[in-house]
């Protein structure tokens, strides 16, 4: 039996090889649509591309069409629907150096996105949703353009050179609607990209996805003519190719997101992604703890404990808790007018401005210290 | 069954009354789907709503949990099907949870931020029942559960309201096989019991009709495997059906039930199972030569030997040295049981619809065997007799579409098994023999589908060469007598 396995095998092995890989490889073009449609956005405004993507989620019919969207932004950072932009954002940064804050309503972490990046989601039908199959086409398309060493690790990032990451992936799923989507960096401005994800906040405790730090580093420093217009080309190509299709333009084109006439309620969905509930309100509930130690007040070093409780991006509560028996009266005093006027306040300046003018009037009134401020720092 | 979407739960104080339902034990993980329509409850009181417990389903990608985000309803709110309910995260998906009911929300099981199971309860859901039909049945339950006067019936265990069911089309609960739990006999055994009575009797009033035979062309009617065309040249039709032609100008809606019911079912589920085919032809002249010869044998012995029970032998053969063909996923727990014995699944097309029944244990039997047990299992398709010690414990699959028509086909493989082969028809194609000469071969084409979770393409294309190569050369069958 083994020997004439043996024999017969080797024969064989050679006819087969040929043919099963052939038949193996469009065999599985069965369980993919009929049709494919590659979208370029002509916006280079992170909202109305997320607007536009949303709108396609809820509205589009998959069941025989999977979506190939591609786009790419002005400098904005965007985080995961379950994030913490206060935690994963250098906010401060951001609004002084111009630059736009998201919220998706995908999941997965936060990512720095410029004119250097390309965003790319596929939008299918929920029973044809698969991430390592996406991200293998483009680590595919990719590679047959240029030598690079690129593979897709269990994370679903893509990674170059085995070490740096060149993409974070997220994904969004319905009864019968998902997209997958993921960035691919290859020229951004990376010291830009780490001072503003890097955020000053600490102390917080919250049930918030946290983002896993890499290191980055841009597909142009190993291929060095890499544009974004021939890397759309590539990838968008591939998709098409996957079912023997070439690219037309029935099958792909320029797309302008904000057209209420062929997405009807695009706007709505754009105004939503730029209001402050969306993108500071959705934040879940966190708090932050924090000790403040090394004063000395009258020959004695204090310890301050800080407690804030932030719903819905909202300060529902402060507390202070000083290790200095002589001041408890002050601390009671504080924090029963904290009880009194925080109530729902946004994690924001003009509201927390407010909250520290009034706080001092407060003590002043109470007080008549001259260093009344140099004793509290909101 | 761990992973039963959903429980039934009853307020205490209703008058306990056994209830039915679908045990997913029998037929292929069928209790995994959700079947509202069967629930029935048995109770005194005026409130006729059910109260089930939504448990989140499995969103795939192997999540074992998530974590609640939002919830979008609240106990008292009107929820309908498909409408949203929650949203879910895991490390990198959002997902929505949507309703799959009609009814009232009632209880939340989860709050934000909290870890949610797949498998466990998320909220309970209200549900609405068809309140005038169920006062009418209580009140008939009482008085029918008291007076029973057939002592067998009391044997098969039935709900009252399947035993009312079967009095009332004058059939005797033990002549049905009861598919549920402990043998229980649930309504859709009753109505697949009527129909293929039904069949039956129409069966026999139409033998008297002109029925091909079955030697030239190809039937729809006949069960697979009985004869596989082996000419090529003529192209003949398949004969019209015997069955009179439906109404013309009218459309027709019916429920789905029994058979078609459970193919729409176990169809459904093996939606969940990425597939790979491989395909390839298999040069069978030797063996059609040889067929010619044992046939005459094999009729002395009173069997019709086709094809089919070789092809059987050789796959059982073949799953000797890949076992994990043979094997049984349980998605759920990611475990595969390699399975000792090799059931072959047959599948038939028969008055009822497409059913598998299978022949055991072929790791033992001879050919001759196991063409005696196809035809049995034949004979027990057409009459409608197919039943449950037939139908289940099949570990492989091979469908002969060939014996109506075609080449190539991509067979839908039936969990929790991994595999499944479609033979198509043997036709006579020319093939280049030594020295350039062009010979006359008979050619069959095998399409395999496997489950890419557990086989690997090597595999499966290793196996399919070693079936093919005792196909292509029948002796080697001698090498493993044992």
């Amino acid at each position: 039996m083994y020997l004439i396995k043996s024999s017969w095998g080797c024969t064989n092995f050679r006819r087969f090889t040929k043919s099963c890989y052939f038949r193996w490889a469009s065999s599985t073009s069965a369980s993919r649509a009929a049709n494919r449609v590659v979208l370029i956005s002509t916006s280079d405004s992170i909202y109305e591309n997320l607007a536009l993507e949303e709108w396609m989620y809820e509205k589009t019919d998959f069941s025989d069409t999977d979506y190939l969207l591609m786009w790419r932004n002005k400098p904005a950072v965007v985080f995961g629907r379950h994030q913490n932009p206060w935690l994963e954002v250098n906010i401060p940064l951001a609004s002084t150096d111009g630059v736009d804050i998201a919220r998706r309503c995908s999941g997965g972490g936060t990512v720095y996105h410029d004119e250097g990046n390309l965003n790319l989601s596929f939008l299918k039908s929920r029973l044809r949703y698969n991430r390592k199959e996406n991200l293998h086409l483009v680590v595919d398309a990719v590679k047959t353009r240029w030598d690079l060493d690129l593979i897709v690790n269990d994370r679903d990032d893509i990674l170059l050179d085995h070490f740096y990451k060149v993409s974070g992936t997220a994904a969004k799923l319905g009864r019968t609607q998902s997209f997958h989507h993921f960035t691919l960096l290859f020229d951004v401005d990376t010291s830009r990209l780490s001072r503003l994800l890097d955020s000053p906040m600490h102390g917080v405790d919250s049930k918030a996805t946290k983002s896993v730090p890499s290191s980055v580093l841009n597909l142009k420093e190993k291929a060095l003519d890499m544009t974004f217009e021939l890397l759309v080309d590539v990838i968008g190509q591939r998709f098409l190719q996957q079912i023997d299709q070439q690219m037309t333009p029935q099958n792909a084109h320029f797309i302008n997101p904000i057209n209420e006439a062929e997405f009807p309620g695009i706007k709505d969905i754009l105004s939503r992604l730029k209001s402050w509930n969306w993108i500071y309100g959705k934040t879940p509930k966190f708090s932050l703890h924090r000790t403040f130690s090394g004063h000395e007040f009258r020959g004695h070093v204090c310890t301050l404990n800080t407690e804030i409780n932030i719903e819905k991006g909202h300060v529902v509560s402060i507390s202070l808790h000083l290790n200095y028996t002589d001041l408890d009266w002050l601390v009671t005093t504080l924090n029963t007018f904290y009880s009194e006027n925080v109530h729902n306040l946004a994690l924001e300046n003009q509201s927390l401005s407010q909250l520290k003018e009034k706080c001092l009037t407060h003590i002043e009134t109470l007080l008549s210290l001259e260093n009344t401020e140099a004793l509290f720092c909101c | 069954a761990q992973n039963q979407p959903f429980h039934h739960s009853r307020p205490s104080g209703w008058l306990a009354c056994c209830c039915s339902y679908h045990n997913g034990q029998n037929k292929a993980r069928l209790g995994q789907v959700a079947l509202p329509l069967q629930w029935r409850t048995f109770m005194t009181s005026a409130d006729l709503f059910d109260i089930v417990q939504y448990k989140l389903s499995d969103i795939g990608e192997g999540i074992r949990e998530v974590i609640i985000v939002e919830w979008y309803v609240k106990p008292g709110d009107k929820v309908n099907q498909f409408d949203s309910v929650c949203e879910v995260k895991s490390d990198k998906a959002s997902v929505t949870i949507t309703s799959r009911y009609d009814g009232f929300v009632r209880k939340l099981y989860h709050e934000v931020d909290a870890v949610a199971l797949v498998g466990q309860p998320l909220l309970d859901i209200e549900i609405e029942e068809s309140a005038e039909s169920e006062k009418q049945e209580d009140v008939r339950e009482i008085d029918g559960g008291s007076v029973s006067k057939d002592e067998e019936d009391k044997k098969s265990l039935a709900t009252p309201a399947v035993r009312r069911l079967a009095i009332e089309n004058k059939i005797s609960l033990s002549d049905v096989i009861g598919t549920g739990k402990d043998g229980r006999v649930l309504k859709e055994d009753v109505i697949r019991y009527l129909e293929s009575k039904q069949v039956a009797q129409f069966e026999k009033s139409s033998a008297s009709k002109d029925v091909p035979s079955s030697q030239s062309t190809s039937i729809p009617q006949t069960p697979l495997g009985k004869s596989i065309p082996t000419s090529a040249a003529k192209v003949e039709f398949p004969a019209q059906p015997v069955s009179s032609p439906a109404q013309v100008g009218e459309d027709r809606t019916v429920p789905l039930k029994g058979v078609n019911k459970a193919m729409f079912k176990i169809m459904s589920e093996a939606l969940k199972i990425p597939p790979f085919g491989y395909y390839d032809e298999v040069d069978v002249s030797q063996l059609v030569d040889m067929r010619k010869r044992l046939k005459v044998i094999a009729q002395q012995r009173g069997i019709q030997l086709t094809y089919m029970p070789i092809f059987i032998k050789a796959v059982s053969l073949s799953l000797l040295q890949y076992p994990i063909l043979n094997s049984s996923l349980d998605a759920a727990s990611e475990h595969i049981t390699y399975k000792a014995s090799h059931n072959i699944g047959v599948a038939m097309d028969t008055p009822e619809g497409l059913l598998v029944p299978s022949i055991k244990n072929v790791q033992s039997l001879s050919i001759f065997e196991i063409a005696a047990e196809l035809n049995r299992l034949q004979s027990l398709g057409l009459a409608g007799k197919l039943g449950t010690a037939e139908l289940s414990g099949t570990t492989f699959s091979l469908s002969n579409i060939g014996a109506i028509g075609g080449t190539y086909a991509r067979p839908i493989i039936m969990p929790p098994n991994v595999a499944i082969g479609a033979i198509g028809k043997i036709q006579i194609l020319p093939r280049f023999a030594a020295q350039g000469a062009i010979k006359e071969a008979h050619i069959m084409n095998i399409s395999w589908s496997a489950d890419h979770r557990v086989i690997d393409g090597a595999t499966m294309a290793r196996f399919s060469n070693l079936w093919k190569q005792y196909l292509e050369e029948p002796t080697t069958f001698l090498l493993n007598l044992k």
